[in-house]
């Protein structure tokens, strides 16, 4: 690939701009808060306000169309400053998911006041991981959506259709029910049960944006996000090696840890190639975003078991915040494809 | 049309114009050509190949005219690369001259040991060795003990080297000899230059587990050298070899960035039959994954470096990477190939078949050569992530 692998001076200030607002907006006892606080939204009203406020919502929405017109290079950026304090903000269902579908196809008043609403940080979106749904305008619909992200407080969910056609359905539409998942990985989402719900004809976006394209740029910045989990879990590590002492100095002195912190080290330099990678090629799209999907979530998930290890005892602690990463490691693989997923994926689009 | 786009027209045209028709497509790799030497084995082709493009000084692209270079920026000195890639052309020299000792004089040698060596090398007349590791120094390199006693004018040496590659075949030797005390180890050690047509000088060849002798034992017995072939200062050749070893892993790590491309594709339909069996084709997958993540690190360094910045800590995972994938490329072959890779010679295996058990044997050796894959993982863990020794 020729493509650009390195930030340039706006894009190394944008992820300047977004590490310090998690780093100050987003700390990690926050989780726990969020966690034990049941009826809370899950996640952080002022820093959602911030996000707003700074554009960040409409990162990857078109200037014509209120938002900022970036692209996919920049969600990563975004969202990797996300991962790496694990934040619950609605970004995932919201900015990447559920924004630039809604913007593409928002042509009537309704739509129109939608993204309005979701550019000031006032209404939510969410998008379901399932595909293909049978969505014909008037024909009663009955399907559960399960462990939607951001679900919990999506004021419309965007449904992909079997014929290529998108869908914006407000969740107080008769019809659909909603109950909030309560995860181990405090991600938010809810699942959904639709229920003889029936589309309308407006509900349909104007839109011919590829589902298979949208759904790979979410799998970039999914891996983005878990590539930032990765690197702060690892970062964590480290320090703890060089500062616990056992026999007489500190743990990180021996052989057998420093190999085992190497080797993470290589990973997640790998790991990154593909995330850059994928969100910056001009060529190759589809076999990028399983490769930087499929590297990201084994990286991520060995990495938080290793730095559990790293920990001992401590690690196994509900106080340590190393628990959330691998947690987090966990959850992430498994939406959008784990790593055997996208290996079969990248296998067929090699024509084998 | 840019300057640049203007000199790859005019490359293309005289390397289209030049190359022997018994060399395009020939290509293997990258350190895959003419070897040189005073007494070599290159064919007419060859041979006229490396002519014109000595005649250019486009042998060592980048390195000063003067000392038999084509005097190129880096981005012209690339697309002679690419070019070479795209007519799937042979590099016209290959070796440690051009890959390592030459890289190392153009830094440290004085302007007579550049006149003396650097053409030679551009030319592909002489060919070197390197004459680092001992029986008692492998990894801990610095611990070497071959004896190098002053005479005035000149040395004696007294020792032995091992694993030296190619020293059967070689004209010239770079060796790390002990001029000091044995403490501090590395305070005491000198860079020198050591003809092997030298009265004393001895290489014998080590059969390998893949059948061939690449690397020998070398012995020194009251070997004389002028003083004047010491790069740099006696007892401060430590820094140098270090430096020199730096050329060595890049030159092992973008071998491997090159040859990796396309074994993909090529198992995908060679062996199509063999990959519906359980797990393969995951695996082949996998590695090619691992593989697409290791070439685009390489692309991002070579930005990075464009761009002026320092790669510094992306380049020192890229040996521990390269010669893993090769070793697992070799491990896939291996397990597609199933009893076809059993063979050693004869007529009842395919040719292609016996080239990929002896390269399976050959490529363990990739994690031990130019620094351990364990040294590696030190050097990671206590310079770049800053663990305790
Ligand atoms: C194909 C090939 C070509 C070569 N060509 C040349 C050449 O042209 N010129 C030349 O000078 N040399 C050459 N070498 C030698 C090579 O540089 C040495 O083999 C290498 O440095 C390792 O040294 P050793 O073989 O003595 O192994 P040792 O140093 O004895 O190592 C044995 C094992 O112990 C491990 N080990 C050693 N120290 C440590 C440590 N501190 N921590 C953890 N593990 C450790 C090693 O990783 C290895 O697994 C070649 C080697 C090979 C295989």
């Amino acid at each position: 690939m020729t493509d650009s692998l390195i930030l340039d001076a706006d894009q190394e200030l944008l992820a300047e701009t977004a590490t310090q607002l998690f780093r100050n907006l987003s700390p990690l006892d926050r989780l726990r808060a969020n966690r034990d606080d049941r009826a809370s939204t899950g996640f952080d009203a002022d820093l959602w306000q911030a996000l707003a406020e700074q554009g960040w919502i409409g990162l990857a929405v078109t200037e014509d169309q209120g938002g900022v017109g970036l692209g996919l290079a920049e969600l990563c950026l975004l969202m990797e400053a996300a991962g790496r304090q694990l934040a619950t903000e609605p970004i995932l269902g919201t900015v990447v998911m559920g924004a630039p579908v809604l913007a593409a196809g928002a042509k009537h008043q309704a739509h129109q006041d939608l993204l309005g609403a979701v550019l000031e940080g006032t209404s939510f979106l969410a998008m379901p991981w399932e595909q293909g749904l049978p969505l014909v305008a008037g024909r009663p619909l009955n399907a559960r959506l399960r462990h939607v992200v951001d679900g919990q407080v999506a004021d419309a969910l965007i449904l992909s259709a079997a014929d290529g056609s998108w869908w914006c359905i407000p969740t107080d539409r008769e019809g659909l029910s909603r109950r909030r998942d309560q995860r181990m990985d405090c991600r938010n989402s809810a699942s959904f049960d639709l229920e003889g719900l029936i589309p309308q004809a407006e509900d349909r976006l104007e839109t011919t944006l590829d589902q298979e394209a949208h759904f790979d740029a979410v799998a970039v910045a999914l891996a983005a996000e878990m590539l930032g989990g990765a690197e702060a879990a690892f970062e964590e590590s480290i320090e703890y090696l060089k500062t616990r002492a056992q026999f007489g100095g500190p743990i990180g002195r021996f052989q057998a840890l420093q190999h085992r912190a190497a080797r993470l080290y290589i990973r997640l330099n790998l790991a990154r190639s593909a995330v850059l990678a994928a969100a910056r090629t001009s060529s190759e799209q589809a076999r990028y975003a399983s490769l930087a999907k499929a590297s990201t979530s084994e990286t991520f998930l060995i990495v938080a078991k290793e730095a559990v290890q790293f920990h001992g005892g401590i690690g196994m602690t509900d106080e340590c915040t190393i628990g959330f990463y691998l947690k987090r490691a966990q959850g992430s693989r498994v939406m959008g494809g784990d790593e055997h997923h996208h290996r079969d994926r990248w296998a067929r689009l090699g024509g084998y | 049309m840019s300057d640049l786009s203007a000199f790859r027209e005019e490359a293309e045209a005289f390397m289209k114009a030049a190359a022997p028709a018994a060399l395009v497509g020939a290509r293997k790799g990258r350190f895959d050509g003419f070897w040189g030497g005073r007494v070599h084995a290159g064919s007419d082709a060859e041979l006229a190949w490396r002519d014109a493009m000595v005649e250019k000084g486009w042998t060592a692209p980048t390195w000063p005219k003067a000392y038999g270079g084509g005097g190129l920026a880096k981005d012209e000195a690339r697309i002679i690369e690419q070019l070479l890639e795209e007519l799937q052309l042979p590099p016209p020299v290959v070796g440690f001259g051009l890959a390592m000792i030459g890289p190392t004089l153009l830094d440290y040698g004085t302007e007579a040991q550049k006149s003396q060596h650097l053409p030679g090398i551009t030319r592909g007349e002489i060919r070197w060795c390197q004459g680092y590791s001992e029986p008692g120094a492998g990894s801990d390199l610095a611990s070497l003990s071959c004896q190098a006693a002053d005479e005035g004018d000149h040395f004696v040496i007294n020792g032995q080297k091992v694993w030296t590659s190619h020293a059967d075949k070689s004209d010239w030797i770079f060796c790390l000899v002990r001029t000091g005390p044995k403490e501090p180890k590395r305070a005491g050690i000198t860079f020198l230059l050591i003809d092997m047509a030298s009265p004393g000088v001895t290489a014998r060849p080590i059969p390998l587990i893949s059948g061939s002798s690449p690397f020998c034992e070398v012995f020194f017995d009251e070997v004389r050298v002028p003083k004047a072939n010491v790069i740099g200062s006696v007892n401060e050749g430590w820094p140098i070899a270090k430096a020199l070893l730096g050329y060595e892993r890049g030159m092992i790590g973008e071998a491997m960035g090159g040859e990796l491309v396309g074994v993909e594709a090529t198992l995908a339909k060679s062996r199509a039959e063999a990959l519906r069996a359980p797990g393969r084709r995951e695996s082949l997958a996998r590695w090619a994954m691992e593989e697409r993540c290791f070439r685009v690190t390489l692309e991002r360094i070579a930005q990075q470096m464009k761009a002026g910045q320092n790669p510094g800590t992306l380049s020192s995972i890229m040996k521990v990477v390269g010669s893993e994938l090769k070793q697992q490329r070799w491990q896939l072959e291996m397990d597609l190939a199933g009893p076809e890779g059993l063979g050693w010679s004869g007529e009842s295996f395919a040719a292609e078949d016996l080239d990929i058990t002896r390269e399976w044997l050959r490529s363990r050796g990739n994690s031990i050569e130019g620094g351990s894959t364990e040294i590696q993982l030190n050097i990671i863990a206590t310079r770049v992530l800053g663990l305790p020794r």
